[in-house]
């Protein structure tokens, strides 16, 4: 379960919404550029809820399916 | 001592809730209504109004609305959900609140489907409850009213460990997630509200891993129905997102429908013998499993699930799709599916007011979803019970608040001894001065291999159990080496030290409960036992590891017990008088329902074909597979057999009979309906009489009735015309000839 998070860091405005958004902690908040940071790709799951919500739709998830780890069987 | 922290920060507050979920959010609210002048502080790993489940599902909520029947659904919730180990007091006050709950909700911001009149807009079940919904962004909302009502918020902050003094709960430890510093909550009362253990298996539940389980277990708390922490729901394999209620039409390599084979009758969810029979039917070859999208599709169709008006539900569901198409297998009528584990463990022992055995401590929602019992032998949530997931978490948030107020007002304030904090924050931080060994995913991955199988969480067995115990054990030994390299890390490795606890805790309470019920089934006891068996197993920290022990159940004092008769009463309906229709016309429409199928009830029936075709002349023993919607339940495929009214059990009064039985894989009659009618002045006169064998839904006796009148009523608008057109195909095979007359005419 993972995925490649991208940013297009020229059309984001730094509103921070997609950090807030995150309930894995895998985006964070760069002080210094006033943009967020992919920190913690390897723990991304895929919820596309920062995607969604993004004010100016600059994210694109990009899902590594299939999504389950462990075999049930 | 620590060398990558800043020093600790101490916060105190009357009222420490630990999780910004739905329930924190609900709990903070409700206690500063009753009582303003109580300092709330309301701490969430992540950032309150977005963390938590409640925004991670489809939003739906359960509900008893007016028009409901109550004690129906209590009645079938304890018999067929529950199987006699609710605390049917609390599932009574869950159910009789829930609609006052739902409107609170809305009171506080959330956008709750509504009626024109403003009422909350439900749709009825046949179980006797309701559902309604919000949309996703139900929790900003939330955050803003809190807020507003002067709660105090920390996000990114991961609480670790309770505080306690003289036998009570104190407040509790954490550190900040993105510096890493160390935190120090005192509180005179503390509030879990950080969910259940999902085992980090299911992308969507990832933040459920256990933490305010785990705290309280080491705070002394007693747990209860731990063994209910298994459950399997069924995914898209690509993706891993559930299939809501697509138990059943699911196919193996065969392209044999296996949900007929498994699962009896309509079931309020997916039941247990689906995931048993996936398993089945994978161990003997016949995998992979597929869902049929084509059928899946058509039985959501009108479910207000998917029509309510809810732009960011939709835009979720649109996304997931989209990205599938893009990043997924390509789209296909059969689908592959699996089973997704999300276990759900919930059990923290509570009481009616949601207080853990421990004084000072309270637990809501997720939490204690299990371990309050209302839901009794079911995971939780959903409970088999859609929508109760998020409205347990309101409803325990609201029922807990006048207790945590009041004690909050009533208890001594706290200082926390710096000794005891000293040893902790050493103990919390330890794995960032670890040199780099045993890894939390390494961890997290061996406890999904041993919670994940169905053979250790579904088909329990005592061996299997012990199996799973022993890799179980594995990762435990070696908790203390795990080692991280910054904030995010340590907070992984403290949910693998959580999720282990909760591992270990459901395999135990499972190898305890030598019987099988509801969700929990050993393959080494399969019978439920009622003797020895309607007990709570209860686990708490013992002396040395965990103590398991059982607690009865006070059956004496509820309404509802087990051996009680539950028959459900034959429905009957007079359908009067058929104009124009002849009883000959109803002989031969019978054997030559595939002719006109979709025109005898053109809303609700789907599709039709003969399994096994009636024989020329005649009419018994044949089997027809109809596919048809029954008023709010969705599309089933039914197998009816027709069977000699001579050998039925219900009377025949007219001269023509025919009878009707709803059969199972194996041939077991689970339900009959026998038709008869006879000539009249201007046509027919016909009546049908339905018996149930079994449980059923409440609601399904004047379900079917509808619906049989809906079909019966149609006779006249089309039967003759059809009959008329086929007299001119003369080959009995093809228009086939039967009568059902069974009596000499009564004039």
């Amino acid at each position: 379960m993972s995925a490649k998070i991208e940013i297009n860091k020229e059309t984001c405005k730094g509103c921070g919404t997609c950090v807030k958004a995150c309930f894995v902690d895998v985006m964070r908040w760069d002080e210094a550029e006033k943009k967020p940071v992919v920190a913690y790709e390897q723990d991304c799951v895929w919820c596309f809820t920062c995607e969604i919500n993004c004010p100016v739709q600059c994210i694109n998830v990009v899902p590594d399916m299939p999504g389950q780890a462990v075999a049930p069987f | 001592m620590t060398k990558k922290t800043k020093e600790k920060t101490s916060l105190d507050a009357d009222v420490l809730i630990i999780g910004g979920g739905i329930g924190g959010l609900a709990a903070a609210i409700n206690i500063k209504e009753l009582s303003p002048e109580t300092d709330v502080l309301l701490v969430d790993k992540q950032t309150i109004g977005w963390g938590g489940k409640a925004n991670k599902g489809a939003g739906v909520l359960w509900v008893l609305a007016p028009g409901d029947d109550l004690d129906a659904f209590i009645d079938f919730h304890v018999r067929n959900i529950g199987i006699y180990l609710n605390d049917q007091d609390l599932l009574y006050a869950m159910a009789r609140e829930s609609y006052g709950a739902v409107k609170k909700l809305a009171d506080w911001g959330v956008k709750v489907m509504r009626t024109p009149s403003g009422e909350p807009e439900v749709v009825h079940l046949p179980i006797g409850s309701s559902l309604t919904a919000a949309d996703l962004d139900m929790m900003r909302p939330l955050r803003a009213k809190a807020v507003k009502a002067g709660v105090r918020t920390v996000d990114k902050t991961q609480v670790v460990e309770l505080l306690k003094q003289d036998g009570r709960v104190t407040g509790a430890v954490g550190f900040d997630l993105l510096d890493g510093h160390f935190l120090v909550f005192n509180a005179k009362a503390t509030v879990l509200a950080n969910g259940d253990c999902d085992f980090g298996v299911m992308r969507m539940w990832a933040a459920a891993c256990g933490d305010g389980i785990a705290a309280a277990y080491h705070a002394g708390a007693e747990m209860r129905n731990a063994e209910f922490g298994n459950f399997y729901d069924v995914i898209n394999k690509a993706t891993g997102v559930p299939c809501v209620f697509g138990f059943d039409f699911l196919y193996n390599a065969q392209g044999e429908n296996i949900s007929r084979r498994y699962i009896d009758g309509p079931q309020p969810d997916i039941p247990l013998s689906i995931i048993l029979g996936m398993e089945k039917e994978i161990m003997e070859g016949r995998g992979p499993l597929y869902i049929d999208m084509g059928e899946y599709m058509k039985s959501m169709e009108g479910n207000a699930m998917v029509e309510w008006d809810r732009p960011l539900f939709k835009a979720h569901m649109e996304r997931e799709m989209t990205k599938a198409h893009q990043y997924g297998p390509p789209p296909a009528q059969r689908v592959e599916v699996s089973l997704g584990f999300t276990g759900e463990l919930s059990a923290v022992k509570v009481d009616r007011d949601m207080r853990t055995t421990v004084p000072g401590l309270w637990a809501i929602g997720d939490t204690s979803y299990a371990g309050s019992a209302w839901a009794g032998a079911t995971e939780g949530p959903p409970g088999r019970l859609r929508g109760s997931g998020i409205m347990n978490a309101v409803l325990a948030a609201v029922m807990a608040g006048p207790s945590i107020a009041r004690y909050a007002k009533e208890a001594a304030p706290v200082v926390a001894d710096k000794g005891e904090l000293a040893r902790l924050k050493e103990a919390m931080l330890a794995p960032l001065n670890r040199k780099p060994g045993y890894a939390a995913t390494e961890a997290i991955r061996s406890i999904g291999d041993a919670v994940v199988p169905v053979k250790y969480s579904a088909r329990r067995s005592k061996d299997r159990l012990e199996e799973a115990l022993s890799k179980i054990a594995k990762v435990r030994e070696r908790i203390p080496e795990l080692s991280a390299n910054d904030p995010h890390g340590l907070c992984k490795c403290h949910e693998a030290s959580f999720m282990v606890l909760c591992a270990e805790m459901g395999f135990r309470a499972a190898l305890a409960r030598t019987e099988s019920r509801g969700w929990h089934y050993r393959e080494d006891y399969p019978e439920r036992d009622d003797e020895n068996w309607l007990k709570w197993v209860i686990v708490k920290k013992g002396e040395r590891g965990m103590a398991v022990s059982t607690e009865p159940v006070p059956i004496g004092n509820y309404k509802i017990k087990p051996g009680q008769s539950a028959a459900t009463p034959d429905a009957v309906v007079d359908h009067g008088e058929l104009v124009g229709v002849t009883p000959e016309m109803i002989d031969w429409w019978w054997v030559n329902m595939e002719k006109g199928y979709p025109l005898w009830e053109p809303n609700d029936h789907k599709s039709f074909v003969w399994e096994v075709p009636p024989p020329v002349g005649g009419y018994l023993g044949a089997i027809q597979i109809a596919e048809e919607k029954m008023g709010p339940m969705p599309a089933m495929k039914l197998r009816i057999r027709w069977d000699d009214p001579k050998e039925c059990p219900i009377p025949v009064m007219y001269e023509h009979a025919i009878v009707a039985s709803g059969i199972d894989e194996q041939g077991n009659v689970r339900a009959m309906i026998l038709h008869q009618w006879e000539k009249s002045p201007r046509g027919s006169r016909m009546h049908s009489t339905m018996r149930f064998f079994g449980p059923v839904p409440p609601a399904l006796p004047e379900i079917w009735k509808a619906h049989d009148k809906a079909e019966v009523s149609t006779f006249p608008t089309f039967l003759p015309d059809l009959y008329r057109l086929w007299q001119v195909v003369k080959d009995p095979a093809i228009n086939r000839q039967c009568s059902l007359k069974v009596k000499s005419s009564r004039t």
